[in-house]
């Protein structure tokens, strides 16, 4: 069963908000502030994947939760991650949208990585974000449907309690693999920035050893934890001898090199189709590949918004997240 | 049938050094995050507290792991 899951105009937007029934909403600012109370979380974004990948300032993404037996929405600091947690449904899911480029976003993955219950309930959602040209001069801003405030210091959650027969599956879809013959990079520091890096054991500033082997900054890095890989996306490498990344680096965790991606379509259509049919209650893909992949006009993955970073229980980068609803195993 | 606590195959999969392709992915996190913590502190307690934590995890997603099962086990749920 789904509800609607696309695009659609602010009046439409206003009456589904209007109605009391669950749903996340991704928009410009000026229109996620027109929408009335409600059982709703939103986050800015105006790029959208829908039948084909595009910018928007006219439409609202909306995903309507239609399977929920109960729903609630809530709004956390990020020092109350473990009162999130806990407030997650026994049985059913979460969506998050955290305020992407924020302090929030920052320290996301460090306030979930140590959580001891982080596994306990599937947990989706997505970093919210700006049009590109006005990073730095607009914040991204994330809105709960109670107070309909627009913030960037909070995590705004919509907990989704589904009937017994229903259950929730957490997925991702990367289209990265990491080069056949790629070294072994080890970071000796957490975070967004890093100096220096071990390859292959060998001590180096990375933003030297980058410009040395010209490294294409359009593919990742990959952590491979067991078949869930992590990728860390280039920000930028700076004059200072310093490179900036759009996710958290993990000190000591080993990252390889991902392989060039020529055709991101044809990519994302190979993997979406091992999934099946959609089903999903909850899909955001990143827009960095709507950016490195010229997505526009394109059609790859499910739909969603295209986001400042995704979140499949941690925070991901360059990733489609998705959630299904099925038949309780 | 998931294995008794006592399996040793459980203190293996805790501390060796291969590397599994899952399919369910809270399995691929759980492994991850129960291994950094077994690297961190390698006592008998907190291996046996870690395996507890392990076998907890399958039997309550043992339907949704069971792929992953058979990779570390031969065995299903």
């Amino acid at each position: 069963m789904i509800g609607t899951m696309g695009l659609v105009s602010l009046d439409e937007a206003i009456a589904i908000a209007a109605s009391g029934r669950p749903a996340f909403f991704a928009g410009d600012e000026p229109l996620l502030r027109r929408l009335p109370a409600g059982n709703w979380i939103a986050g800015t974004i105006p790029y959208f994947m829908n039948e084909h990948g595009s910018e928007d300032h006219e439409r609202i993404f909306v995903s309507e939760q239609v399977e929920a037996a109960h729903s609630a929405i809530g709004s956390y600091a990020i020092a109350e991650m473990e009162t999130l947690l806990a407030e997650r449904p026994r049985h059913g899911y979460t969506i998050l949208i955290i305020p992407g480029l924020s302090d929030v976003h920052l320290r996301f993955q460090d306030a979930v990585s140590s959580a001891e219950r982080l596994l306990e309930t599937p947990m989706v959602g997505f970093a919210s974000g700006v049009a590109l040209a006005d990073i730095g001069i607009v914040s991204p801003l994330v809105f709960d449907g109670a107070t309909r405030e627009g913030r960037a210091d909070r995590i705004v959650a919509l907990h989704v309690t589904l009937p017994a027969a229903r259950e929730a599956t957490v997925g991702i879809v990367n289209p990265f693999r990491e080069k056949a013959d790629s070294v072994k990079l080890v970071f000796p520091n957490d975070g967004f920035r890093q100096t220096d890096v071990l390859v292959d054991g060998v001590r180096h500033n990375f933003a030297e050893w980058i410009r040395t082997h010209d490294l294409d900054l359009r593919s990742p890095l990959i952590a491979n934890l067991h078949g869930y890989r992590m990728n860390v996306s280039f920000r930028a490498v700076s004059d200072e001898n310093h490179v900036d990344f759009y996710g958290p680096i993990f000190a000591g965790q080993e990252y390889e090199l991902a392989a060039s991606l020529d055709n991101y379509e044809a990519r994302f259509a190979s993997l979406v189709a091992e999934i099946g049919p959609m089903t999903s209650a909850f899909s955001c893909n990143c827009v960095v590949n709507y950016v490195h992949g010229d997505l526009a006009g394109k059609h790859v993955g499910y739909p969603g918004p295209m986001s400042f970073g995704e979140i499949a229980y941690m925070l991901l980068n360059q990733t489609m997240v998705y959630l299904k609803i099925d038949a309780a195993a | 049938m998931i294995p008794n606590q006592t399996d040793p195959r459980w203190r293996q999969l805790l501390t060796d050094r291969n590397k599994y392709e899952f399919s369910f992915l809270a399995t691929s996190i759980m492994l991850s995050r129960v291994r950094t913590h077994v690297a961190f502190d390698a006592s008998e307690e907190n291996v046996n507290t870690r395996i507890e934590e392990v076998r907890a995890f399958f039997l309550k997603h043992g339907k949704n792991a069971e792929r992953d099962l058979l990779q570390i086990f031969g065995v299903a749920a």
